[in-house]
């Protein structure tokens, strides 16, 4: 049982797309990925990193195509899969402490009207020490930085004791010190055999951090081994130009309201 | 020791502003004040109807119904927002104004059916409820009507609450987050602008419209600021919403006004003392450090 | 009816007034409220029609009477005081705006009722026409009444044609009027002021309760008939001028009800029947052209499958059996055949009998089609490094959509390519 998980790939991506409001974030977008890797999702602003790991949660409606994780439709995986948004995602002035939000990684597991128990409490603080903050458990907190919140986000994520992680923008607006702290977590969480996903914006720590490496640019560049997927040929590639006609048709579309895929009669490949 | 219908009449707003400071607490968190205001005032077609459905005050149908029509503004707000892609501030606003408005165009017509008076919805007749009592089959008088049903609502609110929290403390804090590990944040939504009906709709013959809303925002604002930690807020908009009830009923019987407008008054009061001397938040205490910050600074600078 | 037509003749110098004064109310207040709905503040002018309450029976006290000027002075003071107030509270204070609105709308207003309850109690006989500022009664406006409200309407109509442009601009993009180096802040606090100016005469008819309705709801209303912001201010006054125009009437046929509900009703009808039935942003609009999108989609689909089969027996111009058509797409043939009967009506097929052909523009189209699709999915797998059996459904749809000149940025991008990701022909112009 144990090795058949094994090579299940962590998740695997199939011809998605993601039309949004203004323009074609995601396009036909295959891609698979092992377990047990620290992915780094990489691409210049406005690529659909963001996107793509909130259409895998299911964030987001998907114009075509679909997710599998661990060979299931994310619902059926939702205890096995932890997410930690962008900071900027919630109100930092809601009084709350450190315990309470971490306390909320433990809800899934919990169910209706069933409180947090000792035992979840024990989790909460054990995932604080391990991201180094069990000093500041009962703190409000709008009192923190933004590393201590951001640890606290990731605090929360491990509480859910799941085994892939998807962090968006973990290192934004965050303190050296911070950032070290938290990468050596992350690489200690693979090396226990999760599979860790982050969307990352600084190219030069890359090749340190990541051992897989997906380059988007509203589609897929490269999806692999970081030596292989973070070539200066597919940076360049990912970097460079942009794909205005791309743009232009999604502009379209957006405008005339036209819908996304077929809808009614099958069809059969040309 | 003041009349026993005194003490009815505070003891009514007393649980009003109770079950108000507490939802309220919750919608002012998830950014939805102004829907909690849209409620209140759309409830009052629901109302009308459920008098002349039931030809009397008969609570329990009066509360259903009139609560689904909360629900159903809720519904309509979405509809607007989503499906007609109206702007979010113009769906609550053309929602409810459409809503109270047949309402009152209501009130007017059945004038005769119904025992509602178009000033009365907007600011209740606190001052009646002690003499609307519940008389049992053999003659004992039980108390107004209102303490009951009154009390009934602020059962189920807590319920709710107590039952529900860490779904609408998540699902108010982090709906994203919420999401993904499984919680539907719709469900949620619903049900809690459902019990925000069903305390308007309760609320409403005593206090009407406008206080409700005074009630919603108020005290949980003022908690707020005084506060950071979550538990602790939705008590101290309780205890608060006692206080203003209190003092706002003595402000009425003081200066002759009505008694739904001067807890309005102590709200407002209690809220502008908060804004202003807050040790956590107030404005006061804001300028107070920036000045010491500023004179630390300068200091600095001296000894260099 | 006759009373209709009495109404109508404008001939009771009463009715004249009532109705060139409600008009005049309703009309400038949908003017302004436009603004206040393209800066989506709908709710401030929520809570400046409740501050303005206070402010009326201050006024109303401190002189002792109920002369139109005080009151509007009274108005106009709270109704500015509770927007500086939620500004400081938004941005002084954690509170959030939506809070701070609710909050500043209900205590505001809560001073107001409490006390109009004290003066209706104190006795004093003129204060019997306050409570009509709650729900409005434009039955009661006088001749005095009108001169005050007329001066204040030229007032606001004067401001919003000068300060048109700035207003738009920065509703639309604050931050360029900003940089262009706009006096925003003043600009706003006008706006502001004109905001609460047309909510202080406006409630004579409406009342502060649904003053917010008559500031929004043309406009919303009129925001689903164009894109055009003069044409957007000119539809909300008119519809402003009907619902005013409606619930006078109302009032005059049974003063028993006040007519702001009954105006507010009216607009709101009008309201819901533009966000239904307005051309292309109206919601049955919407579904109609998705209706015609799935249409022109099957459509489009069988003429393309007439020329898969035209390419695989080189012969384009040839009868078809619809069982031939349906090993090219499956579907019923009943849908099939309504399917052809369209295009026949449209002129791209012939029939004699059971069997189709495609005629000269039938065959246009359906080369057109087919060109999009193929070109498409070279862009997808050359441009875009999608696997080639992906790109297909992609190409499914966007072959019905793309406009002549995407075509043409397609296929100069591609460089005039001949074959495509599965090495078909691409069709170019026929002779």
């Amino acid at each position: 049982m144990k090795t058949e998980i094994a090579t299940t790939p962590a998740f695997e991506i199939h011809d998605l797309t993601v039309a949004f409001e203004r323009k074609p974030v995601l396009w036909n977008i295959d891609l698979t990925v092992p377990q047990g890797k620290l992915v780094g999702i990489i691409g210049p602003n406005g690529a659909g990193k963001s996107t793509l790991i909130k259409s895998i949660m299911g964030l987001l409606p998907l114009s075509s195509g679909y997710v599998k994780l661990f060979d299931e439709p994310i619902d059926a995986v939702r205890d096995r899969i932890s997410y930690v948004p962008q900071r900027e995602s919630v109100d930092w002035d809601f009084p709350a402490s450190v315990l309470d939000v971490v306390l909320m990684g433990r809800y899934g597991k919990l169910g209706l009207f069933k409180r947090p128990r000792k035992a979840d409490r024990d989790v909460a603080l054990d995932c604080l020490r391990k991201v180094g903050m069990e000093q500041f458990v009962n703190r409000q907190i709008s009192q923190l930085s933004g590393g201590q919140q951001q640890r606290t986000f990731l605090a929360r994520a491990l509480a859910q004791q799941a085994d892939t992680y998807f962090l968006d923008e973990p290192f934004a607006g965050v303190d050296a010190a911070t950032e070290s702290a938290i990468i050596d977590i992350l690489r200690s969480m693979t090396a226990a055999g999760k599979t860790v996903v982050v969307v990352h914006h600084d190219l030069q720590s890359v090749a340190d951090y990541f051992d897989w490496v997906i380059l988007l640019n509203t589609r897929l560049i490269a999806c692999g081994p970081t030596e292989e997927a973070f070539t200066s040929a597919k940076l360049q590639e990912a970097y460079g130009g942009k794909l205005t006609l791309l743009a232009d048709v999604a502009d379209l579309f957006r405008r005339e309201n036209f819908p996304n895929r077929e809808s009614g009669t099958t069809k059969q490949q040309l | 020791m003041p009349p026993i219908e005194d003490i009815y009449i505070i003891l009514t707003a007393i649980l009003v502003s109770s079950s108000c400071a507490l939802l309220g607490s919750f919608l002012i968190l998830r950014k939805m004040a102004m829907v909690g205001d849209a409620i209140s005032h759309a409830v009052l077609p629901g109302i009308v109807i459920a008098f002349l459905v039931s030809g009397s005050r008969d609570s329990t149908t009066m509360l259903l119904g009139a609560g689904l029509i909360g629900i159903l503004t809720t519904f309509l707000i979405e509809f607007l927002h989503a499906k007609a892609r109206l702007q979010t501030d113009a769906s609550i606003g053309v929602t409810f104004t459409w809503l109270f408005a047949i309402g009152v165009v209501m009130i007017t017509f059945f004038a005769g059916q119904v025992d509602l008076d178009q000033d009365c919805v907007l600011y209740g007749e606190i001052a009646y409820v002690p003499l609307d009592n519940i008389v049992t089959d053999n003659g004992t008088i039980i108390g107004p009507r209102a303490l009951y049903i009154l009390g009934f609502v602020l059962l189920i609110v807590v319920a709710f609450i107590t039952l529900s929290f860490k779904e609408l403390f998540l699902t108010t804090f982090d709906p994203g987050y919420a999401r993904t590990i499984g919680i539907s944040t719709a469900l949620w939504h619903y049900l809690l602008m459902g019990a925000v009906s069903a305390t308007t709709v309760a609320s409403f013959e005593s206090v009407g419209a406008i206080l409700v809303v005074a009630l919603l925002i108020g005290p949980p604002a003022t908690a707020y600021l005084l506060t950071d930690d979550f538990r602790r807020m939705l008590l101290l908009a309780v205890g608060i919403g006692v206080i203003d009830s209190i003092l706002g009923f003595i402000l009425a019987v003081w200066l002759d006004g009505s008694i739904a407008g001067g807890i309005a008054i102590i709200t407002g009061i209690t809220f502008l003392l908060a804004l202003l001397f807050s040790p956590v938040h107030g404005i006061l205490r804001r300028k107070l450090i920036s000045r010491d910050t500023k004179s630390d600074q300068v200091a600095a600078e001296q000894k260099v | 009816m006759s009373s209709l037509i009495d109404f109508l003749s404008l001939q009771d110098p009463n009715i004249r007034y009532v109705v060139l004064g409600v008009i005049l109310l309703t009309a400038t207040s949908a003017l302004v409220g436009c603004f206040s709905f393209l800066n989506k503040k709908a709710l401030i002018g929520d809570a400046i029609s409740h501050a303005v309450l206070p402010g009326i029976c201050l006024a109303f006290i401190l002189s002792g009477s109920r002369n139109p000027f005080f009151l509007v002075i009274g108005a106009f003071a709270t109704g500015w005081l509770s927007t500086y107030v939620v500004d400081v509270i938004t941005h002084r204070s954690r509170i959030k705006e939506d809070t701070a609105i609710g909050l500043v709308l209900s205590v505001f207003f809560g001073i107001g009722i409490f006390m109009l309850t004290v003066i209706q109690k104190s006795g004093n006989a003129s204060q019997s026409g306050l409570d009509h500022f709650l729900f409005g009664q434009a039955a009661s406006m006088v001749g005095q009444d009108l001169m005050v409200f007329s001066t204040v309407a030229i007032i606001l109509v004067v401001m919003v044609i000068l300060l048109f442009k700035e207003f738009t601009l920065i509703a639309f993009d604050r931050n360029f009027a900003q940089a262009i180096g706009l006096p925003v802040h003043l600009i706003q606090t006008i706006l502001t002021s004109l905001i609460v100016l047309a909510v202080v005469i406006g409630i004579q008819a409406v009342g502060v309760v649904l003053m917010a309705a008559i500031l929004i709801t043309p406009a919303a209303a009129a925001r689903f008939w164009t894109h055009n912001i003069r044409t957007m201010i000119v539809l909300a006054s008119i519809f402003g001028a009907v619902s005013g125009v409606s619930g006078a009437y109302i009032s005059y046929v049974a003063p028993a009800m006040p007519t702001g509900p009954w105006i507010v009703i009216v607009i709101s009808v009008i309201a819901f029947v533009s966000f239904f039935l307005a051309p292309r942003r109206g919601v049955i609009s919407r579904m109609l052209r998705q209706r015609t999108f799935r249409r022109t989609i099957n459509e489009e689909n069988i003429l393309k499958a007439f020329y898969q089969l035209g390419e695989e027996s080189r012969e384009f111009r040839t009868k078809r059996l619809p069982e031939e058509i349906l090993t090219r797409r499956s579907m019923d043939t009943v849908s099939l055949h309504k399917i052809l009967k369209r295009l026949k009506r449209q002129g791209y097929l012939i029939n004699s009998g059971n069997s189709w052909e495609l005629t000269e523009e039938g065959l246009a189209k359906a080369q057109r089609v087919v060109r999009v699709h193929r070109l498409w999915e070279l862009y997808l797998t050359t441009k875009l490094n999608i696997a080639p059996d992906h790109v297909h459904d992609d190409a499914d749809t966007i072959e019905h959509f793309l406009t002549p000149d995407l075509e043409a940025e397609l296929e100069r991008v591609l460089n005039y390519p001949k074959v495509d990701p599965h090495k078909s022909e691409i069709p170019y112009d026929r002779t």
